[in-house]
């Protein structure tokens, strides 16, 4: 069956359907779609804020040397 | 014994010890009991440490006898939430069902630091499950059963760790370290009466602690008083070769620091949406903390700072149990929920992720400098006090409300306190936090004393358990 795909809470189910939908009955699929409707509905309030394009990320990268 | 160490704070418990009015093994043998016998009536315990406590605390009582005092946690039991890692044969469950019999083969750094300092392991305690990072939605979310409020046993103790907050206020034991990724010391300590410390990110090493947010876990203690919780942080922190984001910056517990008046400040509108209790009784914590500090509103930037911490909590999560989700032991989980939320979780896009961690830093620095002319920022510590065992809530993390300052606080890893500002008209705590800029524990740790100086919530004990406490 081809997955009616309109907004991006339906790719993201698609692909998690995709992945592990055989582990899951109906009833357990309709409570995936909700679920996942939370994580697109996080995701689109991430993205309503402009940054500067240079703005680095809050996750210190540092070489490593063993003896440092 | 010349008293009765049931709700002691640590510094009273430890004078006794000290100066040899009580013995480490007499109190350890009453708190071993407790946990025993009423332990299951708040599903707060999973193991009763009694052999090894009592080794511990006869150790104790021979070091204090011979006069080698080790400080203020010397000879003092409590109890560990059950992802800290523990030798020794002692299970180490993370509050799921699959991993009930469990055992590592090493102690983790917090638990080290603790018997270094003489503290006696008296018991693992409860959680639910897998520290909530599956998302759960209603109390019953652990193999031990949901956490039962010692206030009022159709309640919930809150989570995710549940069994240091109700063990602690129903006098099971002292004091006990829990962790908190978004919610989890100052959520139970709201619920249960109690007092909790969040400390600054990276302040207590997680080494042996379960993972479920390396940019969000953070370990602290739960017990009766701010100076208990200063006590025993004092007693964890530090620096770990073993965990590489332990901070270098050391911390000493200052409990003479008195910085009258205090500066205070409130984030505009941070009471709405909370229950009628938790604003009612912010509300009159807030006249009370105006005879001892100058209090101003703070307006924050529209920023979604709820987003931003549930994405990096999302993506972290995932990362940290992806075999666990993958392999399908999901389905071993207590909450229904927790069966199947995990996998909605593995299909967040690395763009998104590292979105939030830049957004994250800017957050930093506009927080950062928005509390500078602060020392500590005050509001409810929960959006609702205890609900009702049955009830689901809208979101594991915020219950019915925004939780904006728990957002903060836990995605600038800042530390906070949370400490009884009253009861709700069923007869349930309520708890105000402080929330200081990064490294300023002692600053919200004084404020939050000064508080308890004035107020009596934190005296006050769960009428079914003081029947049962024995006379002094």
């Amino acid at each position: 069956m081809e997955d009616e795909v309109k907004t991006e809470s339906d790719i993201l189910f698609c692909s998690l359907n995709r992945l592990y939908g055989n582990r899951f009955d109906l009833e357990m699929q309709n409570k995936l779609r909700a679920a996942i409707d939370t994580v697109a509905k996080t995701v689109v309030g991430l993205r309503s804020v402009s940054m500067a394009q240079y703005g680095d990320p809050s996750l210190p990268f540092t070489p490593f040397r063993k003896e440092d | 014994m010349a008293a009765n160490p049931v709700f002691l704070s640590i510094r009273s418990l430890g004078d006794l010890l000290r100066t040899r009015k009580v013995s480490p093994v007499e109190i350890t043998q009453i708190f071993l009991n407790r946990l025993e016998e009423m332990g299951p009536r708040y599903n707060a315990v999973v193991t009763v440490t009694r052999d090894l406590a009592l080794q511990q605390a006869k150790q104790a009582e021979s070091e204090i006898g011979s006069g080698v005092y080790k400080g203020p946690l010397h000879g003092i039991p409590y109890g560990a939430k059950d992802l800290l890692a523990t030798a020794g044969g002692i299970p180490t469950t993370w509050g799921a069902a699959c991993f009930r019999n469990r055992c590592f083969d090493f102690d983790a750094t917090v638990i080290r630091k603790l018997r270094d300092s003489g503290a006696i392991l008296a018991a693992k305690l409860a959680m639910v499950e897998l520290a909530g990072g599956m998302g759960y939605r209603q109390p019953n979310a652990s193999f031990t059963g949901p956490g039962i409020n010692p206030w009022d046993p159709t309640r919930w103790s809150g989570g995710s760790s549940s069994g240091p907050g109700s063990a602690v206020s129903a006098g099971l034991i002292p004091y006990a370290i829990g962790s908190e990724t978004w919610g989890s010391i100052l959520g139970p300590a709201n619920h249960c009466g109690v007092t909790g410390l969040r400390p600054t990110y990276g302040r207590v090493s997680r080494y042996g602690a379960m993972t479920l947010c390396w940019t969000l876990d953070k370990l602290g203690p739960i017990g009766l008083t701010a100076d208990d919780c200063g006590l025993i942080l004092q007693g964890i922190a530090g620096s770990d070769p073993k965990d590489p984001t332990t901070l270098k910056r050391s911390f000493s517990y200052d409990s003479g620091m008195a910085a009258r008046p205090f500066k205070l400040g409130i984030i505009r509108n941070v009471a709405d949406g909370t229950s009628e209790p938790m604003r009612r009784n912010f509300e009159a914590a807030v006249l009370k903390l105006k005879e001892i500090a100058t209090i101003d509103e703070v307006a924050l930037s529209d920023l979604p700072y709820d987003e931003i911490a549930r994405t990096i909590l999302f993506a972290e999560t995932s990362s940290a149990f992806e075999d666990f989700i993958a392999s399908g032991e999901t389905a071993s989980l207590t909450a229904p929920e927790d069966q199947y939320t995990p996998y909605t979780r593995m299909v967040l896009s690395a763009r998104d992720y590292i979105r939030a961690l830049r957004l994250r830093e800017i957050v930093n620095r506009e927080i950062d400098a928005g509390m500078a002319r602060f020392d500590a920022l005050v509001g409810p510590s929960r959006p609702t006090c205890a609900t009702k065992l049955d009830a689901d809530f809208p979101s594991a993390l915020r219950g019915a409300a925004k939780d904006t300052m728990g957002a903060i606080g836990n995605l600038s890893g800042l530390p906070a306190i949370s400490v009884p500002s009253g009861f709700s008209a069923e007869g349930v705590p309520t708890g105000i936090q402080f929330m200081g800029r990064a490294y300023e524990e002692n600053a919200i740790i004084a404020a939050a004393r000064a508080y308890q100086s004035l107020t009596p919530w934190h005296l006050r004990h769960p009428p079914e358990v003081l029947s049962q406490v024995p006379p002094g």
